[in-house]
């Protein structure tokens, strides 16, 4: 009888502790393998926010929603601002206000419109302009890698991420619902592929892109009269590059005198990464207090398995077996037995995940734009193994440190 | 094979007093020895000691050739492997392995199954060959101990209480059994069962023994 036999003849026939040592380690793997990698998406969570602008106008709210919704695609259906405003903007005119005020923003290079006017799949239709896209100036908006930009009626460009899990290209239809508020229409436009861009890594990637004047469209079919005074002549966000220093300005200009709110990307970006910097360092903390307290749990089960085999290691030696056979019969056991663990674990990773990510929800990010392979587990499975091997050491120590006689007389 | 002991002294963990000593002790190769006394005096110890399951601090002991007293513990596992067997006190079968594979356990390869099978028939236990040793009754569970080294056939054979748990008749043929398998082999047997001291060449005392 070799060692492996000998091992799994001792699994096999206490199956009892077998399936409890297994069920508690495969469980404990669990929970570390699916908090490890609900930390490792946590760290990217903002990873998708859109490059290329340095300042979003949107109407008056919190400036992280204001960032979130337009540069993550996220959030609630936000308010109106008015289209004229936009204009003024663009077009660098003098801005005259009640109190006879008046500011003409030269600060500004390049102002892009943006407003969400309908979903595709899931997907937020987003109406723009040619300005979104890259330019020279701008080198980290997204860049056509096909086609051309959308500025007829009824067509569309697609973001990269769109286009590949749709398997759509250029001439293909693709179907849209409008999008009002909290709700999404059952009306069903169809849409011609005009463009499709290149991938950015960001929320851009999961976004449809279609003209201002089709997204306003879409807007006039509904009664948008109860949520703006401007009728269907708004946007939701203006996407602003500056020149240097214009930022005082615009956000004087702005924040002061208009329903809008300016907020500055790279300091709003820094504000996240504080605030969720303290909830980050604690999961951690948490996260590697569980994948600790799952290693102490393989440990004791195993020590608690071995030491109750002390006194048979005993009679083995006193048959003459030599300690390197029993060593391997111990070794392989807690080996066998760890691996079968991390399987049953790993398995049970791979299907609760997706159950404990739809529960954090919004904490995360979007399944579609940050994956989480269950490899990432891989630490987890491998300080188990390692933990099963340490908690071979304890009766391996015994074994070599006392004789057989000691053992047998249970001294 | 000849057992032969020599200043000896062996002390319990902690006690400055030894449990007990040995001037000289042989015991001639093909003897049948019983080694008689009260519990607690060490009795255990010596057979323990006849088979190098540890060494004394200071003291010689001799199996055969073997200077075990000189050897390291692997090189004893290796010599008890081949020429010691050993019925303990307390059985120590292995609890999840079935009767056959404890027999089959104490042999050296794997391939002589016929004779595992042939000795637990002998001690009349070959009915419960495939069953749990944890599910036998104690008296079978000592019958199964006996037919381990019965299969293995060794030149040196150790037993400590064989007869402690059985009946009469059991206690016979476990007797019976063991001089069978000690035939022209060497035969120390620890006990204070009075049904299995006939039949042995020598009987000696282990409180006057231990005390020359």
């Amino acid at each position: 009888m070799n060692p492996f036999q000998l091992a799994l003849i001792n699994l096999k026939r206490r199956r009892d502790s077998t399936l409890v040592a297994v069920i508690a380690i495969a469980l404990s793997i669990m929970s570390s393998g699916v908090l490890l990698r609900l930390y490792l998406l946590s760290g990217q969570r903002f990873s998708t926010l859109a490059h290329g602008v340095d300042a979003v106008v949107g109407a008056k709210s919190g400036g992280l929603e204001i960032l979130l919704g337009s540069l993550n695609g996220e959030g609630d259906y936000p308010d109106y601002l008015p289209y004229v405003l936009f204009r003024s903007l663009r077009q660098g005119q003098t801005v005259q206000f009640e109190d006879g005020a008046q500011s003409t923003p030269d600060f500004i290079r390049k102002v892009t419109p943006f407003l969400y006017a309908a979903q595709a799949d899931g997907a937020r239709v987003v109406g723009t302009d040619e300005t979104f896209i890259k330019t020279e100036a701008d080198e980290n908006r997204p860049a056509l890698s096909s086609g051309r930009w959308a500025s007829k009626p009824l067509e569309v460009v697609l973001g990269a991420n769109w286009a590949r899990n749709h398997s759509s290209s250029l001439g293909d239809t693709v179907s849209i619902h409008t999008w009002l508020g909290q709700t999404v229409s059952n009306d069903d436009y169809k849409l011609t592929v005009v463009g499709i861009l290149g991938s950015t890594g960001s929320v851009w990637d999961q976004m449809l892109f279609i003209s201002v004047q089709q997204a306003q469209d879409f807007l006039r079919l509904q009664d948008v009269s109860h949520r703006t005074i401007w009728g269907v002549e708004v946007l939701h966000y203006f996407l602003v590059n500056l020149k240097p220093g214009g930022f005082e300005h615009l956000e004087s200009l702005i924040n002061r005198r208009t329903v809008g709110q300016v907020v500055r990307v790279d300091e709003e970006i820094k504000r996240l990464q504080d605030l969720t910097g303290t909830g980050r360092r604690l999961g951690f903390l948490i996260s590697a207090m569980i994948v600790l307290l799952g290693g102490l749990v393989v440990c004791a089960m195993l020590l608690a398995r071995f030491d109750g085999m002390t006194m048979q290691l005993a009679v083995l030696r006193a048959m003459g077996y030599r300690k390197k056979f029993i060593f391997s019969w111990l070794v392989l056991e807690g080996i066998t037995l760890g691996v079968a663990a991390c399987i049953l674990g790993a398995c049970l990773d791979a299907l609760s995940f997706p159950f404990f990510r739809t529960l954090l929800g919004s904490a995360l990010p979007s399944p579609s734009l940050a994956q989480s392979s269950i490899f990432l587990s891989a630490p987890v499975w491998a300080a188990s193994l390692i933990a099963v091997v340490l908690s071979i050491a304890v009766p391996a120590f015994k074994l070599s440190t006392r004789d057989a006689h000691q053992a047998l007389r249970g001294l | 094979m000849e057992i032969r002991l020599q200043k000896i002294s062996v002390q319990l963990p902690g006690s400055r007093d030894p449990l007990f000593r040995i001037r000289e002790l042989k015991i001639p190769s093909g003897s049948k020895t019983l080694i008689r006394g009260p519990s607690g005096r060490g009795k255990t110890t010596l057979l323990h000691l006849m088979a190098g399951l540890f060494l004394p601090p200071e003291g010689d002991i001799v199996v055969g050739e073997a200077e075990l007293h000189r050897m390291s513990d692997e090189s004893r596992s290796d010599y008890r492997r081949k020429n010691i067997g050993i019925i303990f006190q307390r059985l120590n079968l292995l609890d999840q392995l079935t009767a056959l594979e404890n027999v089959l356990l104490g042999l050296s390869d794997r391939g002589n199954l016929q004779s595992a099978q042939k000795s637990l028939e002998k001690l009349k236990v070959a009915d419960k060959a495939d069953l749990l040793t944890a599910k036998l009754s104690l008296g079978e569970q000592q019958r199964v101990a006996v037919a381990r080294i019965l299969a293995a056939s060794p030149p040196v054979i150790l037993a400590d209480e064989p007869t402690s748990s059985l009946d009469h008749d059991n206690a016979e043929l476990v007797r019976k059994n063991l001089f069978e398998a000690a035939s022209g082999k060497t035969l120390v047997v620890v006990s204070h069962d009075e049904r299995i001291s006939k039949g042995f060449d020598r009987v000696l005392d282990f409180d006057e023994w231990t005390r020359q």
